[in-house]
């Protein structure tokens, strides 16, 4: 808005009330409802001083407006999400005060901008609209981000299409202000910011739907291969029980060519030295993946059963056990896979970095729940709980930190999910309850 | 006095435990005594059944030549003892650890191996029971009681570092020395389960007993397992006092 008044005080007050709005927006968009003493007096202090320059620079006010709320947000989550925030919440500040200035004219027609109406029409109108805006804004987005988080990307394309937007609405209103706060331009340039900001969600929805379908058809492709080599492990199993019945049958015929002898000394050297070993390599590992055709979800059978075999190749000891058949869990199958391949990788890097253990997996089936259970041998000296689940956070230097911070994020998401982690006895063990009822 | 219970099939290996577990009771003078012991399933039931006070200690074949195997067994000998500790003799090795361990709660597993090392296994599962229930006996601990999965636990209140309030709603998180429990639970109430525990901020109830040290400047509570939760300056001034 313009002021016709030149009355410093009045344009303070209207320009922090600005000001005031941009950061009432952001919060709801970031949906950030944490109230702060500091803060209040950091919107206090850039407010009116914003105000004091408006004299002087007039409309580029709003770059500073930007600039100051970017930096209130700095340490509030990581960059690219500050930066789609603050920009969000200056396009809805600049959106919903040409909005109302269209209603202004509207209805009192040209000559509407005196200090009172500024203040008794325009503000409260502009609030309004604009928290309307705002909380659809944050409805919106928090589903978008969820959305991105879930697919692990970064959400940078969002944040360089609502700067760019951002951008273009700075440039138009510069524009305007240069040729002069007429009311049919108001409407011109309404109508245009209104095209941008269709347009800003026209994209965002074609991307996004472009990109989980680029997702989906990955997480296709991952599990096929998953299912190929799980099939390739039954038919080498089965391939080493055939070998064997083909054993059985020759030690059966050997032991009666004893017997028939009686040759009793003979027998005993032959038992020992044969048939002790044979017994010996049945207990032996990698007979023990059978259970996991008790579970008759795909995804969830081809992540344990790629993990695992992984495991055996890399020469771990690693078991999977359920003695009861699976057919349902009540979870989404994408978010649950990507909760054990964190987990499984998670156990399989730490038993490679001490080099001895043992993983453990399991899923057991009670009245109203299943329970998973990934268990691993650790280090002695594993940091605490609450350590280990910082974001960032890795025991390896390297650039990998989203695990167990993951694993939360995606049981916060799912009330009738809930999750126990123990770390004791060097085990660490990881268990999560899935309840067949929402609580 | 614990009550010690054997189901096993094979008449011979069921009278080798008999001997190994008589034997060490009477040798330690162990507060237990071997009141039943059987090759049917149904007879220890029918036991706890006729004596609901009964806390045993439960020897069971994986593999009995009955109806009910000896996992479907311990299922129902929790129903009616749950305080019980149940034990499995079996030949299965590792394969069934984990449900050994969660399904049932069995509180060992013995492999079926050379004698002796059998007879030490039970000997060792006898002294943890002995301890378990003395302990349970003896102590004025405080617990908590908790009900996560299917199972209802008791927590020793020395080993409560702090209540959250998780991010979804109804959701608690309950940080221990070693270990952090989510459950179903507002966290208002929580703050009354005993005089230690302090309501320090919007969604965290702390034990006053595990803090280690408080940070006034940061507003952080730094317990003594070297995990931290949040305070707020109203709660400061009470705890302070």
């Amino acid at each position: 808005m313009q002021y016709r008044e030149r009355d410093d005080k009045v344009i303070i007050f209207l320009v922090f009330l600005q000001f005031l709005f941009s950061y009432i927006s952001t919060k709801i968009i970031s949906q950030d409802f944490k109230l702060s003493f500091k803060e209040l007096l950091y919107v206090l202090i850039t407010g009116s001083f914003l105000g004091f320059t408006y004299n002087y620079i007039n409309i580029i006010t709003v770059l500073f407006l930007y600039i100051f709320l970017i930096f209130l947000w700095r340490n509030k989550s990581n960059i690219y999400e500050v930066l789609i925030y603050c920009s969000l919440g200056m396009i809805i500040s600049v959106l919903s005060d040409h909005i109302s200035s269209f209603f202004r004219y509207a209805i009192f027609g040209n000559k509407s901008s005196s200090f009172k109406q500024l203040l008794v029409l325009h503000m409260p109108m502009y609030y309004i609209i604009g928290l309307i805006l705002s909380s659809l804004a944050s409805y919106v987005l928090k589903r978008i981000l969820a959305n991105i988080k879930n697919q692990n990307k970064s959400p940078i394309f969002l944040t360089a299409l609502s700067c760019f937007i951002w951008l273009t609405y700075v440039f138009s209103i510069i524009l305007i202000r240069v040729s002069g706060d007429q009311p049919r331009l108001i409407i011109l340039n309404l109508i245009f910011l209104s095209l941008y900001l269709i347009l800003f969600f026209g994209i965002l929805i074609t991307y996004i739907l472009i990109s989980q379908k680029t997702y989906e058809t990955r997480r296709r492709e991952d599990e096929y291969m998953y299912m190929e080599r799980y099939t390739q492990d039954i038919e080498k199993q089965y391939n080493e029980l055939r070998k064997f019945r083909h054993d059985y049958q020759n030690i059966l015929t050997s032991l009666e060519g004893y017997l028939v002898q009686e040759d009793t000394a003979g027998l005993k050297q032959y038992f020992y030295s044969n048939i002790k070993k044979h017994s010996d390599r049945l207990m032996h590992n990698e007979y023990m993946l059978e259970d996991l055709s008790n579970i008759k979800i795909n995804g969830i059978k081809s992540i344990i059963a790629t993990k695992i075999i992984y495991a055996q190749d890399m020469g771990l000891n690693a078991n999977f056990e359920t003695s009861d058949v699976i057919t349902r869990i009540n979870m989404d199958i994408i978010l649950l896979v990507r909760i054990l391949g964190i987990l499984l990788d998670n156990a399989i890097e730490e038993l490679l970095y001490l080099g001895y253990g043992q993983l453990l997996v399991g899923l057991i089936k009670y009245p109203d729940n299943i329970l998973i259970i990934v268990q691993n041998t650790c280090r002695d000296n594993l940091p605490n709980i609450q350590t280990l689940k910082k974001r960032n956070f890795s025991t390896k230097s390297s650039n990998r930190g989203l695990g167990l911070s993951n694993v939360s994020d995606i049981i916060d998401q799912c009330p009738n999910v809930i999750s126990e982690i123990i770390v004791d006895n060097q085990l660490f063990i990881h268990k999560i309850f899935i309840f067949d009822k929402e609580k | 006095m614990l009550s010690v219970f054997i189901c096993e099939d094979v008449i011979s290996q069921k009278k080798q435990l008999e001997k190994y577990i008589k034997d060490y009771i009477m040798m330690e003078e162990l507060d237990m005594e071997l009141v039943l012991s059987t090759d049917n399933p149904y007879d220890i039931l029918a036991y706890l059944k006729a004596n609901p006070n009964t806390i045993g200690l439960y020897f069971l074949d994986v593999d009995l030549k009955s109806d009910i195997t000896g996992i479907g067994l311990a299922s129902e000998i929790r129903e009616l003892d749950v305080l019980g500790n149940i034990v499995f003799v079996t030949t299965h090795g590792e394969l069934t650890y984990l449900t050994f361990v969660y399904k049932v709660e069995a509180m060992d597993y013995i492999i079926k191996d050379t004698p002796e090392k059998i007879c030490k296994r039970i000997q060792e599962c006898l002294d943890i029971a002995n301890k378990r229930h003395l302990n349970d006996q003896n102590s004025e601990k405080k617990l908590f009681k908790i009900k996560t999965g299917s199972s209802v636990r008791y927590i020793d209140h020395s080993e409560i570092m702090f209540f959250e309030s998780g991010l979804a709603p109804h959701k608690v998180v309950l940080h221990l020395r070693n270990s952090q429990i989510e459950f179903y639970h507002t966290i208002n109430e929580l703050a009354n389960i005993g005089d230690e525990f302090y309501r320090c901020h919007k969604s965290f109830v702390v034990n006053k007993n595990n803090i280690q040290n408080i940070n006034k400047a940061e507003k952080i509570i730094e317990m003594v397992n070297g995990e931290t939760c949040l305070i707020s300056s109203r709660a400061m001034k009470g705890l302070l006092e």
